[in-house]
């Protein structure tokens, strides 16, 4: 039962970059959103190659993450192993 | 055979249940979603003039004479939200359509073709799904000429990979039907067998998913209009009237108010829809 | 054993192993769905296949039409050996070689109608004149005649589906029909008549049946010699009066005198593992060739 909610905090992680584009926007915040809405207007390839860097990061970690936890989750990811 | 008897006979209620809520919630839907089909086709023959600016009627409410108000350059409001959800409807059909022929394509060969060529296929729909789909979009409608075919083909090119998975489950599932393997054992070409065997019933799976995808897709583009890389002035569509409502919100609920209203009820639309469809498959079966 | 000049399919030695995969993908072993197996079916006569779920039969049947491929061993039609054949040419061997499926609710397409399921080996299969005509003649020699033809499966019922997937079987005139369990998913009743149309049509058409089942009563009915599998393994085989009269080995006595088992996993599983409630009988490791104990009569020692 807890696998799935381990799967999504995974894929929460990437979400800190994503999901928040279009809040900052809205909400006036200078965040990453905005700065990378405004770097891809204006061409600016150092911002974008970053942030792309930065959210690529974020999706690998987090699946790690959430790798990590399903072995603590449930014992039988880890006995499948020694089973064989 | 008191199992066998026992199963369907505690499966019944559950389904009639169901059965009576649904088709309301989805005649409504349908209702809903024909009257705006009704009014963006005949756009062109009513007397709605989205373009022309009245500097003397600025930014006032819903009135008789505007129905539903006039945005900051006294541009009639009814008007640019129908032709706003002229576009939006487009990008958000032709971008399912795309979407949709892609997913099932990659689908079915994964599901029906040699194992390796699933892995591989499986393996592209994980790449492409891993990627911060937000982000990746919007790299590459600016980077690309923006306009009306650029959105549909981003859209549809990167939400394709949900149909896959789903129609080559299905496909998978089908391909082990005894007919199936019949028609393998005579030596019925693979194209064929595909074509009129797998596909009747793989079909039903689409449907259900493409509805899915034209509110994904609709979404989408209203998010990309909001933020200012999808549709372009002098074009609007429901987002990109989101976006110059922003500055007035307090003085002028109305201009984010109807569109923003507009999208959801079309999108929940579209969901209805969709569960109606796979509440009817899942009785047929 | 020497070739006999009435043999029509010939299974030599045949085994069909399936790698059984650890997580990794690596294989930890290996599953023997059919092991060393080596029978004759001869022209003309109804071979039953018999043993529990999980025995192998329904994998011997399809390795005999070569819907699936043997790990080893070779399977002959006439002589030829079908294994040594490229696919190209094993496809014409598909038109002698028919097969009627045991679910008639998965067996037939939902979306086409009577007629076009059973033109369809003929459009493949045939390059006849008039396959239109020869489909409706094998719908009607199975009791499907008029508009019945141009409705969907859903219209029919078990039995009647059943028919319409022997008419599919039988109208290319086929010289062999594997029939895997055909009657086991239908009501008693129409078993029986399901049966007595087998016996007809191969009467009128000289067809030569395997017939796969694990019910005996049946067998007892149609069969004239009878081959008993277990785990994969060919035990018994003999003429199917004396067979039942006198089995010789074990298994097939305790099989006579069991109860079918309604679950088939549970059967399955059961059938793979030796377990506490089984009569005792040797198991060596390589399958030894049948001894024959009387005229006609093999046993696995």
């Amino acid at each position: 039962m807890l696998l799935p909610i381990v799967t999504q905090i995974g894929l929460a992680l990437p979400l800190l970059v994503t999901g928040a584009i279009i809040t900052e926007t809205i909400f006036g915040w200078p965040g990453v959103g905005p700065y990378f809405l405004t770097a891809t207007k204006s061409l600016d390839y150092p911002v974008i190659l970053a942030i792309l860097l930065l959210s690529a990061t974020l999706v690998i970690v987090g699946n790690l993450i959430a790798d990590l936890l399903y072995v603590l989750v449930d014992p039988r990811v880890r006995l499948q192993r020694s089973a064989a | 055979m008191t199992a066998a008897t026992a199963g369907p006979a505690t499966r019944r209620p559950a389904l009639n249940r169901v059965r009576t809520s649904v088709p309301a919630q989805a005649w409504v839907a349908i209702g809903f979603l024909g009257l705006l089909v009704l009014l963006s086709l005949l756009a062109p023959v009513l007397p709605l003039d989205p373009d022309t600016t009245d500097l003397d009627a600025m930014s006032q409410p819903p009135s008789p004479e505007h129905w539903f108000g006039t945005d900051q350059l006294g541009r009639d409001y009814f008007a640019r939200v129908v032709y706003g959800g002229r576009i939006s409807l487009v990008v958000g059909f032709l971008a399912m359509l795309t979407a949709t022929v892609i997913g099932a394509l990659v689908g079915v060969v994964a599901g029906f073709a040699h194992p390796r060529v699933d892995g591989l296929l499986m393996r592209l729909v994980d790449f492409l799904s891993s990627i911060p789909w937000m982000i990746l979009i919007i790299v590459v409608s600016v980077f690309l000429k923006p306009g009306l075919a650029t959105i549909i083909i981003v859209i549809g090119g990167f939400s394709w990979m949900a149909t896959a998975r789903l129609v080559r489950a299905e496909t998978l599932s089908v391909k082990e039907r005894a007919y199936v393997g019949y028609s393998g054992y005579i030596g019925e070409r693979p194209a064929r067998i595909v074509i009129r065997h797998i596909l009747p019933e793989v079909l039903p799976t689409i449907l259900v998913a493409a509805t899915a995808s034209v509110s994904l897709a609709m979404m989408t583009e209203a998010s990309l209009s909001f933020l200012g890389v999808g549709i372009q002035q002098p074009m609007a569509s429901w987002g990109s009237l989101l976006q110059t409502a922003q500055g007035n919100l307090q003085q002028l609920p109305h201009l984010a108010l109807i569109p923003g209203l507009l999208i959801i009820a079309t999108v929940l639309s579209f969901n209805a829809l969709g569960n109606a469809l796979r509440h009817q498959l899942s009785r047929e079966a | 054993m020497t070739a006999r000049t009435d043999e029509l399919l010939r299974a030599e030695d045949v085994s069909r192993h399936f790698p059984i995969r650890g997580p990794f993908g690596t294989r930890t072993g290996v599953l023997k769905a059919v092991d060393r197996v080596t029978l004759d079916i001869r022209r003309g006569e109804t071979l039953a296949l018999v043993g529990e779920s999980g025995s192998g039969k329904t994998t011997l049947g399809r390795c005999l039409l070569q819907m699936e491929p043997v790990t080893s061993g070779r399977v002959r039609y006439e002589g030829v050996d079908l294994t040594a054949l490229p696919p190209q040419r094993r496809r014409g061997y598909h038109r002698s070689m028919q097969v009627i499926y045991q679910d008639p609710f998965s067996s037939l397409n939902p979306h086409r109608t009577a007629l076009q399921q059973v033109l369809e080996p003929l459009r493949v299969l045939t390059t006849d004149a008039d396959p239109t005509g020869r489909a409706l003649e094998a719908l009607e020699q199975v009791g499907i005649t008029g508009d019945a033809v141009h409705k969907y499966p859903r219209a029919f019922s078990g039995g009647q589906r059943q028919r319409i997937g022997i008419a599919r079987a039988i109208s290319v005139r086929p010289a062999f029909v594997m029939c895997d369990e055909p009657v086991s998913a239908l009501d008693v009743s129409i078993q029986a008549q399901i049966v007595n149309l087998l016996t007809r049509l191969q009467g009128e058409l000289g067809l030569t049946y395997l017939f796969i089942s694990h019910d005996l009563s049946v067998v007892r009915h149609i069969a004239t010699r009878v081959a008993v599998m277990y785990r994969g393994r060919l035990l018994e085989l003999g003429d199917t009066e004396e067979v039942f009269a006198d089995p010789r080995h074990p298994y097939t006595r305790s099989l006579l005198r069991a109860i079918p088992v309604a679950d088939p996993r549970r059967a399955r599983a059961a059938a793979l593992r030796p377990s506490p409630g089984r009569p005792e009988f040797d198991w060596p490791e390589e399958p030894q060739p049948l001894v024959e104990v009387s005229p006609g009569h093999l046993v696995a020692t």
